[in-house]
């Protein structure tokens, strides 16, 4: 019993709940609304708390904190200079003056991934790998990771052949699917998708886990 | 004096592109389609339009189109040109202003469209993890809204209390959205300053409804389309069979009811 006592008491002294507020204004004195305000413990990335401040420019974060805890406490809008200001376990109000300024935003510009999952479907970007000798789309998917092609020209997907093959969501070709392999021009193509537990009968879906896969191409 | 006034032209460009700072971030959008079939996820593009009291969030394609159709260019070249775009995944667009975000859709040259509150910082909760998405240092933070958990990373790197959809209300930009269950997925792809003279879209003739009415308008469009299509002597035919316009109306429903929505109400 005393332990239970001395434990509650030494979680309650060491971190607690409060309330941290205060108004956000310009270098006029008017209301700042939406700015963004978050808190981090000193030399950490992760944020311990945060609020977008109101039409009259207030802003209250909850948070918990023990008496050890140095917090950094930022705010930032846009077209204004991002302010910083160091919290301790006794701060409770905390007005902010925000400085217009022209901040330059780092951008950025990427090209997709090669492959990507989502969901149990792989999806391939046909412009990661073609090369110019290629003819086909056969040619590409030749190349790709995890796929196949034989020497009767069947489509394997880690060891197995595949079991469909659609163009646009649409079975054209059931096995004779070689035609359009050998003769689709890749520059048509896309992606390259592979359907993996792939089962053509809708409802048999949450029943049999199908054991091979099909790809399908959105061009 | 000649030297002066040069001087103070010179001042006043920087200044003036200072004041308009308007970005743009391109999401990549994969989206199951389709309620029934696993394998309905289609790739699209989204963009968000940002700027210090607005913002506007579309699908690429559905804002290309929009700007083709005001382009003054012969119907062939359009044609060829519309055939050319990628198929959009979503027709409406989302503006979001300080308290407000409104959804708005096209139908038949009106724009129709519903407000709401927009997303606020209460609706979030913020979980410790990190990781660097696009060299932007973000954070997870996790609601529940549409009827669907949904897990977002944002970096305050980016000081835009903004994202994809009508998500918003954490501080910094939503770098990377996902449904619990994988059903819609956005993904940073781009962030970059947009000029100010590159067209943007803006939907400033909205006729605000209830988001009852608008969802009866989208059924109303889409039975008149099919009437309008019967009576100007079109027939539609698929593998050599064809269909009614009675027939088309049973179709129509049987597929909306499989159409998958980003909120599930």
């Amino acid at each position: 019993m005393r332990l239970f006592l001395a434990l509650l008491f030494l979680s309650f002294s060491s971190s607690a709940q409060f309330e941290l507020s205060g108004y956000i204004r310009d270098t006029h004195g008017h209301p700042l609304s939406s700015a963004n305000v978050y808190l981090r413990k000193k030399g950490n990335t992760a944020i311990e708390g945060f609020a977008i401040s109101a039409a009259n420019g207030q802003y209250s974060v909850l948070l918990k904190l023990s008496q050890a805890d140095t917090l950094l406490l930022s705010v930032s809008k846009i077209g204004y200079q991002t302010l910083e200001r160091t919290v301790v376990y006794t701060t409770r109000q905390l007005d902010f003056v925000l400085q217009k300024g022209d901040i330059t935003l780092k951008e950025v510009v990427v090209k997709p991934p090669a492959v990507r999952r989502y969901g149990d479907t792989l999806s391939y970007n046909v412009s990661d790998f073609q090369v110019e000798s290629d003819r086909s789309i056969g040619d590409v998917i030749a190349r790709m990771p995890g796929i196949s092609i034989d020497e009767n020209g069947r489509i394997k997907y880690q060891g197995k052949p595949i079991n469909r093959y659609y163009i646009d969501n649409l079975n054209l070709l059931d096995n004779r699917y070689g035609l359009v392999n050998n003769n689709l021009p890749y520059d048509k193509v896309l992606s390259v998708e592979v359907f993996e537990n792939h089962q053509p009968i809708r409802i048999l879906d949450s029943l049999v886990m199908s054991e091979t896969a099909a790809p399908e191409y959105p061009a | 004096m000649k030297n002066i006034i040069l001087y103070l032209l010179l001042l006043m460009i920087p200044a003036s592109k200072a004041l308009s700072q308007e970005y743009m971030a391109i999401y990549e959008v994969h989206f199951k389609t389709s309620k029934s079939n696993p394998h309905s996820y289609k790739k699209g593009n989204c963009r968000l339009y940002l700027s210090d009291t607005a913002s506007v969030f579309v699908d690429e394609t559905t804002f290309l189109r929009e700007q083709l159709s005001k382009e003054k260019i012969t119907p062939r070249e359009k044609l060829s040109k519309s055939i050319a775009l990628k198929t959009f995944l979503f027709k409406f667009a989302i503006q979001k202003n300080g308290l407000t975000s409104t959804y708005s859709q096209n139908f038949n040259g009106e724009r129709i469209g519903y407000e709401e509150p927009r997303m606020t910082a209460g609706q979030w909760q913020i979980h410790r993890e990190t990781q660097n998405i696009l060299g932007y240092p973000s954070q997870k933070a996790i609601t529940r809204f549409g009827g669907r958990n949904w897990v977002a990373w944002f970096t305050v790197d980016i000081p835009f209390s903004d994202g994809p959809y009508k998500f918003a209300g954490l501080p910094g930009l939503i770098t990377r959205l996902e449904s619990e269950d994988e059903e819609c997925i956005f993904d940073l792809q781009s962030f970059t300053k947009v000029a100010t003279d590159e067209p943007k879209p803006m939907y400033t003739k909205i006729r605000i409804t209830s988001r009852d009415r608008l969802s009866s308008i989208e059924k109303e469009s889409a039975t008149q389309s099919i009437k309008r299509a019967e009576s100007s002597g079109v027939t539609l035919s698929k593998d050599g069979t064809t269909y009614s316009a009675q027939e088309l109306e049973q179709e129509r429903k049987k597929n909306a009811e499989d159409v998958n929505t980003l909120e599930r109400n």
